[in-house]
């Protein structure tokens, strides 16, 4: 049920700069707001979006955090990483 | 009474505005839509019902609607930042609108009411390409085919027949067209787009197959093989190819004016008059 967390995030840093920000420099504060799974929040952390689509998260949301080069990611590395490719 | 005069079908990259702002008007991609623009101004449409499938710009997951019918005097957009693409004022053909929904409910369907809202690239990018001077007004019919479980097929095709009914009963002696918004197979940010891309045609040959579904009129066969396992399998925004299914169903079994497939994108741009 929680996955509407993740989605909830991936869609709000589209929208909102300080959420970004606030991201980029402390994620685990950030996180700790929404309701995420423990396993949702440590695939989160780890940049494991291949994890994250497997648990039910929404590829076209999860790219945000690729397009905003959020939790380690950037562009290229979440588009492998979301193949299960390093 | 109004009349139902064709519609046409495009897919609504949001990378196009940009692509065809840097490659000018003879790229592939301009002289596509070119095309399907000289269809739609032949028939001279005074109102375009747009099924359209929200990106989660409109709506979100607090509040989904499955079916939504956009009732109010205009709407503006894109609300999702898509590049190279002016901001729009788009007029909204209110009283069909409201028209289309009150029918709609007699029927049987539980169509959601937006009155005041602002839309994506999945309705401005066609516009942009097809009425860039925004003087047509839209009736925007946002089907949930993002998030599943999607609508099924046969429930967006009767979806559609209800649109072509319920023209054909507005009081107004209006020319409509429908415009389907979306690609037939399409993948973004998710594991099947093919390669390292980040968005993609996971399954061309079946992108293929509804092309030619589409250019043979054979709109039974394709409602009977576009089941939710085979959409779904295709890509995670797949269930765009719900908006022209729905079209399908607003202008019968015919064949296109126009038909050019660009299976490897998982593109079509179609048009269809009708006599």
């Amino acid at each position: 049920m929680s996955t509407y967390a993740v989605h909830s995030l991936c869609w709000r840093i589209r929208k909102d700069e300080a959420l970004r920000e606030e991201l980029r420099g402390d994620p685990r504060r950030v996180l700790a707001r929404f309701r995420l799974s423990d396993a949702e929040r440590e695939a989160l952390l780890a940049g494991d979006v291949a994890t994250l689509e497997r648990l039910g998260a929404h590829g076209y949301l999860l790219a945000n955090l690729g397009r905003f080069g959020l939790l380690g990611l950037d562009r290229e590395s979440y588009a492998r990483r979301i193949k299960g490719l390093r | 009474m109004a009349e139902l005069v064709g519609g046409v079908g495009v897919p609504h990259d949001p990378g196009f505005p940009e692509l065809v702002a840097r490659e000018g008007p003879r790229s592939d991609v301009a002289t596509r839509f070119g095309e399907i623009a000289a269809e739609l101004e032949a028939m001279r449409p005074d109102a375009l019902v747009v099924f359209t499938a929200d990106h989660m710009n409109t709506f979100f997951l607090d509040n989904l609607p499955l079916f939504s019918v956009g009732v109010a005097d205009r709407t503006t957009g894109p609300n999702d930042g898509t590049p190279a693409l002016p901001r729009y004022d788009v007029p909204v053909a209110e009283g069909l609108a409201a028209h289309v929904r009150d029918r709609g409910i007699a029927a049987g369907f539980d169509l959601a009411l937006t009155q005041e809202f602002a839309v994506d690239h999945s309705v401005l990018v066609p516009l942009h390409f097809l009425t860039p001077a925004m003087g047509i007004p839209i009736v925007p019919l946002f089907i949930a085919g993002i998030a599943p479980p999607l609508p099924t097929a046969r429930r967006c095709f009767a979806l559609g027949e209800l649109v072509r009914d319920a023209v054909a009963s507005w009081r107004e002696p209006a020319r409509v067209a429908v415009l389907a918004s979306g690609s037939l197979c399409l993948d973004v940010g998710g594991s099947k787009a093919p390669g390292t891309k980040l968005s993609g045609c996971p399954d061309p040959a079946w992108a293929a197959q509804i092309a030619r579904r589409l250019e043979r009129g054979e709109t039974r066969e394709l409602l009977a093989e576009a089941t939710d396992e085979r959409i779904r399998a295709s890509g995670n925004v797949s269930g765009e190819l719900l908006n022209w299914i729905a079209l399908l169903g607003a202008i019968g079994e015919r064949k296109p004016s126009l038909a050019t497939a660009v299976p490897a994108e998982g593109q079509a741009f179609v048009a269809w008059r009708a006599r």
